[in-house]
């Protein structure tokens, strides 16, 4: 214990760890008492995996047991919709376990090991950025002494839990205990833009090269590292001199090139497994028509019947949630987040140009959000902590609301 | 990643040529698995279904395959209770046909049409059809592989005549309206 307690004090990464493992465990226990409460209220005996496992999770269930499968006659909606990593990461699990244990408990536990790592590379990039922000300022302004003594104490005050606690009980942070993919996912992304900002650039592509194994959309990591490296070689904006220096930049050091070329490789190399499986490289894309087929024009007319309430009401919340989540990255362009907001901007818009279906699940999936909110709430000191004080107060009130609704089977959380 | 000779000329080390050797890989590698997507090896209704969306609902792996002289109902694999339906259901209707169909299939487009691979050649066919309701003025044209083979106007049992139908090759029978709405119940053809 003492060896522990020492180490604590010593090994800053280790208490980080230590502080989110327990803000884990304290999250994963309210979801307990929520069930207990949930059964008690529904007069119901289900289980907890049951109850943390409904909708897809039940597919990857399926999956980690029995790999991809051919559709029956009877429903089109074949599983090769959703991509292999962490159906992978499940099944080498189940392999380690020899098969002993219940294909959901090894998801939640593969889910709740990627958000501990998640939330570990989150903090970390916060510390980093925010170091690397104080070395710039100290560059350009080092006569300001106080001002760069208020920074370097920012840093050192902000220990990056509120970060964690948004993470793990946050607004639809539940996706991240169950068997969804979203949590994996989230732990690629936050290795992506970590080792990015460390210029770890051939490591940033490998993370997005997983993501994208993971899920379409980590494809579109590629043009956060292509700003990543841009913003590296260039302190100015676009422009046609600083265009070309990126590009010189790059053949000198092909390494680079690499490193965008590898970020679309875990999704291709599904593609061409598909190819051999069923014949279709596109078979993730055209099977699509099995869950939906009605047609709006992109983003633009699918916010507007979704806001305006021509599709469903749930249609409806997930359209004016949307519109929220735009106006959050534009804060992230504005606190110069570039290559993150463009990541949650692009993915979010990709989702868009079909339905607003699950955009909830994909904007927490897409990890950005949290460090745009986490920006946006350590900004609100001085009298506006009231009010970051009520932000979260409703949103650990909407999490317990939307853990009940998920209990409960709701559609809405599709 | 540049080093010198001993002559002093400049020249790339063996990492950089690596580095873009593995790009130029990568690279040929997503155009070969594109290239493949432009050419997929699939059956006719998975192409029917997921790529063209010229099937409205999926028939399975070989589910085109009609054993001549079956009568097959027009509506859904599920009646109003959620129970299966026990007799041939027709899965091969194409585009023109509304999504809810416990009574039959009702047209929701000028154009509606049925596929059908026949398992058997026959040189004089016949197509019967039932239909249970019919709205509208303008007759239904009845067209079976491009040749017209007659029409209807109003609710009833119709046998049409067709040319030679060819056994595993497509057969397309075209229903087309001119603002009339009809329900399809079933579908046979010889």
């Amino acid at each position: 214990m003492n060896y522990i307690a020492k180490k604590y004090k010593e090994n800053e990464n280790f208490a980080l760890f230590l502080k989110i493992v327990f803000i884990l465990l304290v999250s994963r226990a309210v979801m307990l008492v929520l069930m207990i409460i949930y059964n008690a209220y529904m007069g119901t005996d289900r289980s907890v995996s049951f109850l943390m496992n409904q909708w897809d999770a039940k597919r990857y269930y399926y999956m980690i047991n029995h790999g991809y499968t051919f559709p029956p006659d009877t429903d089109p909606q074949a599983n090769w919709a959703f991509f292999p990593m962490y159906v992978i990461l499940c099944q080498i699990v189940k392999l380690l376990t020899f098969g002993g244990i219940d294909s959901y408990w090894i998801g939640m536990f593969v889910s709740n090991s990627c958000i501990v790592i998640a939330a570990f590379t989150a903090v970390k990039y916060m510390r980093c950025i925010k170091a690397r922000s104080i070395k710039i300022t100290y560059m350009q302004a080092d006569n300001d002494n106080s001002r760069l003594e208020r920074l370097t104490q920012a840093v050192r005050s902000d220990n990056g839990i509120l970060l964690v606690v948004l993470m793990m009980a946050g607004p639809y942070s539940f996706y991240f205990g169950s068997v969804y993919t979203e949590a994996t996912f989230v732990m690629f992304i936050a290795l992506f833009f970590y080792m990015a900002a460390k210029k770890k650039y051939l490591l940033a592509g490998i993370m997005a090269s997983f993501a994208s194994a993971t899920r379409i959309v980590g494809c579109l990591l590629v043009f956060s590292l292509i700003i990543e490296m841009y913003m590296d070689c260039n302190e100015q904006p676009v422009r046609l001199t600083s265009i070309r220096n990126f590009f010189v930049s790059a053949w000198k050091e092909p390494k680079k090139i690499v490193a965008i070329m590898i970020c679309p490789f875990g999704a291709f190399a599904h593609m061409l497994y598909l190819y051999f499986f069923c014949g279709d490289p596109w078979a993730f894309k055209n099977v699509q028509i099995a869950w939906r087929d009605d047609e709006y024009f992109p983003i633009v007319g699918v916010l507007w019947k979704a806001c305006t309430g021509q599709i469903e009401p749930r249609y409806t919340y997930m359209g004016w949630f949307c519109v929220g989540i735009l106006i959050l990255y534009g804060y992230m362009y504005y606190r110069r987040y570039v290559s993150l907001a463009t990541f949650g901007l692009l993915s979010l818009l990709v989702a868009l140009t079909s339905h607003v279906m699950s955009t909830c699940r994909f904007t927490v999936g897409s990890y950005v959000a949290f460090i745009g909110l986490y920006d946006a709430l350590t900004n609100l000191t001085g009298k506006w902590r009231y009010l970051k004080i009520a932000i979260l107060l409703f949103f650990a009130a909407a999490e317990v609301w939307i853990l009940f609704m998920w209990y409960n089977s709701d559609s809405w959380l599709m | 990643m540049k080093e010198t000779n001993k002559a002093g000329c400049i020249y790339r080390n063996r990492r950089w040529w690596c580095y873009l050797l593995l790009s130029i890989i990568l690279a040929a590698f997503y155009l070969s698995v594109l290239w493949l997507g432009k050419h997929p090896n699939v059956g006719m209704e998975y192409k029917m279904y997921y790529i063209t969306h010229e099937l409205s609902d999926w028939p399975g792996y070989g589910g085109l395959s009609y054993a001549n002289g079956t009568k097959q109902l027009c509506i859904g694999l599920k009646n109003r209770k959620g129970e299966f339906i026990t007799e041939p259901v027709c899965r091969t209707k194409g585009t023109g046909w509304s999504k809810e169909q416990y009574e039959g299939s009702v047209n929701n487009k000028d154009t509606a049409y049925i596929y059908y691979v026949p398992k058997q050649q026959n040189s004089q066919s016949a197509y019967h059809i039932e239909v249970t309701d019919f709205q509208g003025n303008e007759p239904v044209e009845v067209y079976v592989n491009d040749t017209k083979v007659g029409n209807f106007t109003t609710a009833g049992s119709y046998d049409f005549q067709t040319e030679s139908i060819t056994a595993d090759e497509l057969t397309v029978v075209k229903f087309v309206t001119k603002g009339s709405v009809f329900t399809l119940y079933s579908a046979q053809l010889d």
